[in-house]
């Protein structure tokens, strides 16, 4: 999956702008596949077909369609339109923890009505307990529909739930090198590989060739920790991606970063809200 | 000499309900008939308890009366085959059509208000058009607009792409600068909720506007100030087309 964190067109100042244009981005990771498909992100509410035309003639392969987990009806157009063109399509339920299994099986049967090749469960939050994410896996697999799981290891509990959920019956995981992403990061490839190759599960991947990758990785970048925002964030059942606005949001109001996560979490917020960070922390400021 | 101008609805969803209760409010304009598709849809039977003569005839029926103002509130589809047959009528058109030229009433004087009809964009551009259209020498505008599950009807979760790329494009038409839409759906949310994040030519320096719309809760609920702020502005373009037409019969 190459572009930015909430997917194509979704590089903003709400969210936060992209070095690079999706484009060149998609372009430069093409060029270095051989073997490996080409993924890309899709959030209805950020990307149009518009951006979905572009990334196909950038030759990407596979689009992951996403909603929050109780509107995959929003996915719709765009699973078809992904169909259309004959492109591999998995859809994506993000804030998975915001609603119980049954509700999740409802949306991932709607994505599957749309045609998607399997549905994945986002813990956008990093909230999920390893048993929410058992019985999530269970719900969706119920119906007959491929399972994926995408962690965050807000509560330390990445690599776990991501092991439960292939017990589970999952057969898909969304993960990084190193776990480089929002909040306290996501499931770090060089710890699930091996550890599923240990438990006898097939991956395809090279396990000396992901070392290097992960050595090269943290060379270069600042990797993220569980760190005690993070965990508020994970406790407040909040889209992992809103820290660093938090953070900036706090310094500029003087309210606490963790306070202001409570209340993100007490309204309820859902991913691409936030605008509402800098709302709330001007309010708790006045208090 | 003040005389109510005859208008008429076609489609008995949620929309035309809201708007039929904002025309029995108004001294300009008077509801002579609400056309859906269905005797028995719930939505004739309350246009019946207005005191509104309905029907189930749809364009069939309207083209029958006299009304000089028509609302069209069905889909974007069926607006294409009503408006050939309405030429000789005022049209008001809340679907996402666009064949008509977009108006913004609170922006527009009254005496603009003129031709065959209008369309309404988006309740987006509705909303933030008015708080930007001040603001000299614009050079971005991205707007976040978070609106409530439920206000969100079919018609616009499979239109998705379109609601933002139309948004951005009526935002640069008429404030020239870039402009990009976001949309987000939530659950639990109590009102419509935009963001407005801009900035003007040669600053780096990125301002923002946030405010919350809930509805008049007409008909709609009140959390639907999306919906509200479509009926209000169809209501608004009506009753200054009335104002002009009604200077023009006295002339």
């Amino acid at each position: 999956m190459v572009g930015h964190g909430n997917g194509l067109g979704a590089s903003s100042i709400h969210l936060g702008t992209a070095k690079l244009t999706d484009k060149i981005m998609l372009r430069t990771a093409r060029q270095e596949l051989n073997k490996t498909r080409l993924g890309t992100f899709v959030l209805p509410g950020f990307a149009t077909l518009k951006d979905m035309d572009m990334a196909i003639s950038e030759g990407v392969d596979v689009f992951q369609v996403a909603s929050h987990c109780t509107e995959a009806t929003v996915t719709k157009q765009y699973i078809e339109y992904a169909k259309k063109k004959g492109k591999e399509v998995y859809g994506v339920l993000m804030m998975s923890h915001m609603v119980d299994s049954e509700i999740l099986m409802e949306q991932a049967i709607l994505m599957q009505d749309y045609g998607v090749q399997g549905v994945l469960f986002m813990d956008s939050a990093g909230a999920l307990l390893p048993q929410n994410v058992s019985e999530r896996v269970y719900a969706i697999k119920s119906v007959d529909i491929k399972v994926g799981h995408h962690p965050h290891n807000n509560l330390g509990l990445a690599v776990a739930n991501a092991l439960i959920a292939v017990e589970a019956g999952a057969t898909m995981l969304d993960g990084t090198t190193c776990g480089l992403g929002a909040g306290a990061g996501n499931l770090p490839l060089e710890v699930i590989v091996p550890l599923l190759h240990k438990l006898g599960y097939k991956t395809g991947i090279n396990e000396d060739a992901l070392f290097e990758c992960a050595d090269y990785i943290r060379s270069e970048f600042p990797l993220p920790k569980v760190d005690p925002i993070s965990i508020v964030s994970g406790l407040s059942g909040v889209f992992s991606g809103f820290k660093p606005l938090v953070l900036k949001a706090s310094k500029e109001y003087g309210a606490s970063s963790y306070d202001i996560f409570r209340e993100l979490g007490r309204q309820k917020t859902v991913a691409g809200q936030e605008d509402m960070v800098i709302e709330i922390a001007k309010e708790l400021s006045k208090t | 000499m003040k005389s109510e101008i005859h208008c008429a609805v076609i489609g008995s969803g949620k929309i035309a309900l809201d708007l039929l209760v904002k025309l029995k409010k108004s001294p300009y304009l008077k509801p002579i008939l609400v056309a859906g598709q269905r005797k028995e849809s719930e939505g004739l039977a309350f246009a019946h308890k207005l005191g509104v003569p309905t029907s189930d005839k749809s364009i069939e029926a309207i083209l029958k009366t006299d009304a000089r103002i028509i609302f069209d509130c069905t889909t974007a589809s069926s607006h294409l085959k009503h408006a050939p047959l309405l030429k000789d009528r005022f049209l008001i058109d809340l679907t996402p059509a666009k064949v008509l030229p977009i108006c913004v009433p609170t922006i527009k004087s009254a005496s603009q208000i003129k031709g065959k009809g209008v369309n309404l964009g988006t309740c987006t551009v509705q909303a933030v058009l008015p708080k930007l259209i001040g603001i000299k020498h614009l050079s971005y505008v991205e707007v976040v607009t978070t609106i409530a599950s439920d206000s969100a009807g079919m018609g616009t979760r499979e239109n998705i792409s379109e609601y933002l790329e139309t948004t951005a494009k009526i935002i640069k038409d008429f404030t020239g600068a870039r402009a990009k839409a976001i949309l987000i759906i939530n659950p639990t949310i109590q009102a419509m909720h935009n963001t407005i994040y801009y900035q003007t030519k040669g600053l780096d320096k990125v301002k923002i506007i946030q405010f919350e719309m809930q509805g008049k809760g007409d008909y709609l609920d009140k959390r639907f100030g999306n919906l509200d702020t479509m009926t209000i502005s169809a209501i608004l373009v009506a009753e200054n087309y009335a104002k002009n037409y009604n200077l023009r019969l006295n002339a």
